[in-house]
C-alpha cells in the first residue's frame, strides 16, 4: 500500500490557511493526565495492585495485566483491589490524610491503618487545599466567615472539630466523595452530584468539602454542560485560585462565555 | 493496565481530543477508555492493544459528541458558534485556540469512520497500513475515506474562508 504525501507536507496540497488549522492540532491531549486516570483505575478498584503501584510510585508492568487475566475480572477485583473498599479508600484515605496534614500538622495525627502508612500521593489526587465554599455565585459571596487556621502554603484551612477528631467521620467522608468520584468517571453525572450535594448536606465543615465542591463542579458539566459548570468553576476559581484543582477548572470555566462579572478567571 | 495507560495514555488522548471530545472533558473521557478497557482485559489480544483501545477510543468519543450535540440543542449552540464566528484569514488564525476551534468545526462535518481516518493519518502520521490494521477495515477503504475526508477538510476550510472573505493562501 503506498502512502500519500500528508497534506501538511510541502507540496501535499494544503494551502498556508489549512496548514496552520493542521499545526493547530499538533498540541491536542497535551493536557490530559495520565495520573488521573490511573487513580480513577484505582478508585474503580480495578487492581489494588494499580492502586498501590500509582500512589507508591512503583512501576508495575504486564504483571498487572498478566495477573488480572489469570484470575479474572471479578476475582482480581476481589483478590487484587478488595473492590471500592480498598482501591477507592487508599485514595480516598490519601487524599484525607493529605487534607489532615495541612490542616493541623500536630493534630491530625489519626491512626490509620498500616496499609495506608507508606503510600505517597501522587499530585492528581490531592485535594484543594482550601476550606469548602458553596460553589454557586451567590454564595461563594455570602460565605460565613468560619474559624478558620493557616495551611503550611498560607491558605486558610477549617478546622473542623469532627473531621480532626474523628477517625470514623473522616473515613465516611473519604468513603463518600470516593463513590461520587466513581460515578464521575462513569459519566454519571446525576449520581454524583446527588452524592456531592448529600456530602455537603451532611458534613458542612467538612474537611473534604472542597474535594465535593470540584466534584459538583465535574458533575454539573456532565449533567448540564459548560454553560452550567463554567460559573461555578468560576466562582470557585475566585475563592480559590491556587487550588490543585485549578488548571481543570479553568479550563472548564473557559469553556462558556463568562456572565458572572469581571472578576471571573 | 498501569503498562497500557503507560503506553498508549498520549494517543488515546490526542485521539479523543481529535475525534471530537473538548479538551475540558478529555481527562474524563480517557479515564473512561481505560476503565472501559479494565473490564475488557480478557479481550485484549496480545499485539492488538492499541487497536482495541482505539476502539474503545471511538465510542466514547461518539457519545461525547451526541451528548455536547444533545446539549448545545438544548442551549442552543451560541456558545459553540461564538469560538467560530470571528473573522478568519490566514493572519488572524494565528491565536491557535482559534485555529483549533476551526480545525473541531472542519472535523465535526466529517462522518465518523472518514474522521478517525483522517486524524489518524494527517494529525497522528500512521501510515496507511497501521491506520488499517488499527481500524481493522480493508486498505481499499482507509484510502478512500481518507480521499473523501479530504475533500470535506478543503471543501469546510473554502467555506470557513469564504464565510468571513478571508484570503487563504492558494495550493
Amino acid at each position: 500500500m503506498t502512502t500519500p504525501s500528508r497534506l501538511s507536507q510541502e507540496g501535499g496540497g494544503a494551502d498556508s490557511f489549512e496548514a496552520a488549522l493542521l499545526r493547530s492540532a499538533r498540541n491536542d491531549g497535551a493536557s490530559a493526565k495520565r495520573e488521573r486516570t490511573l487513580a480513577a483505575l484505582a478508585i474503580a478498584g480495578v487492581a489494588g495492585s494499580v492502586a498501590a503501584g500509582t500512589v507508591a510510585g512503583t512501576r508495575s508492568t504486564g504483571a498487572v495485566l498478566q495477573a488480572i487475566k489469570s484470575l479474572g475480572w471479578l476475582k482480581s477485583v476481589a483478590v487484587l483491589g478488595l473492590g471500592l473498599g480498598v482501591g477507592g479508600g487508599v485514595v480516598g484515605l490519601v487524599a484525607f490524610h493529605h487534607d489532615a496534614r495541612r490542616a493541623d500538622r500536630t493534630s491530625a495525627a489519626i491512626a490509620l491503618p498500616s496499609v495506608m502508612a507508606p503510600v505517597k500521593e501522587p499530585d492528581d489526587l490531592k485535594p484543594p487545599p482550601l476550606p469548602a465554599a458553596p460553589v454557586s455565585p451567590p454564595a461563594v459571596a455570602a460565605a460565613p466567615a468560619r474559624a478558620q487556621i493557616v495551611g503550611p502554603r498560607g491558605h486558610a484551612v477549617k478546622a473542623s472539630p469532627r473531621a480532626v477528631g474523628s477517625a470514623d467521620s473522616l473515613m465516611e467522608e473519604a468513603s463518600l466523595l470516593d463513590r461520587a468520584r466513581l460515578l464521575l468517571v462513569q459519566r454519571d453525572g446525576a449520581g454524583a452530584l446527588r452524592i456531592a450535594d448529600g456530602y455537603l448536606a451532611r458534613f458542612p465543615q467538612g474537611r473534604l468539602a472542597s474535594e465535593a465542591q470540584v466534584i459538583r463542579i465535574r458533575a454539573a458539566l456532565l449533567t448540564g454542560g459548560p454553560a452550567v459548570a463554567a460559573p461555578l468553576a468560576r466562582a470557585f476559581l475566585r475563592a480559590h485560585p491556587d487550588s490543585p484543582h485549578a488548571e481543570a477548572l479553568r479550563k472548564i470555566s473557559q469553556a462558556a462565555p463568562a456572565a458572572d462579572g469581571p472578576g471571573a478567571p | 493496565m498501569r503498562a497500557l495507560v503507560d503506553e498508549y495514555f498520549g494517543f488515546i488522548a490526542r485521539s479523543l481530543r481529535r475525534l471530537g471530545v473538548p479538551e475540558f472533558e478529555l481527562d474524563d473521557a480517557a479515564q473512561q477508555v481505560f476503565l472501559v478497557a479494565a473490564t475488557k482485559v480478557d479481550r485484549i489480544v496480545a499485539g492488538n492493544e492499541k487497536a482495541f483501545l482505539f476502539g474503545i477510543g471511538l465510542r466514547v468519543a461518539s457519545q461525547s459528541r451526541r451528548a455536547r450535540r444533545r446539549r448545545v440543542a438544548g442551549e442552543g449552540a451560541a456558545a459553540a458558534e461564538s469560538m467560530t464566528s470571528v473573522a478568519v484569514t490566514p493572519e488572524q488564525i494565528a491565536a491557535e485556540r482559534q485555529a483549533r476551534a476551526l480545525l473541531d468545526e472542519i472535523l465535526d462535518a466529517m462522518p465518523e469512520n472518514v474522521r478517525a481516518v483522517f486524524t489518524l493519518f494527517e494529525l497522528e502520521e500512521l501510515t496507511m497500513a497501521e491506520i488499517a490494521k488499527l481500524l481493522g477495515v480493508p486498505p481499499g477503504s482507509v484510502a478512500s475515506r481518507l480521499r473523501r475526508g479530504r475533500e470535506i477538510f478543503h471543501d469546510q476550510a473554502a467555506r470557513l474562508r469564504s464565510r468571513q472573505g478571508g484570503t487563504g493562501g492558494k495550493r
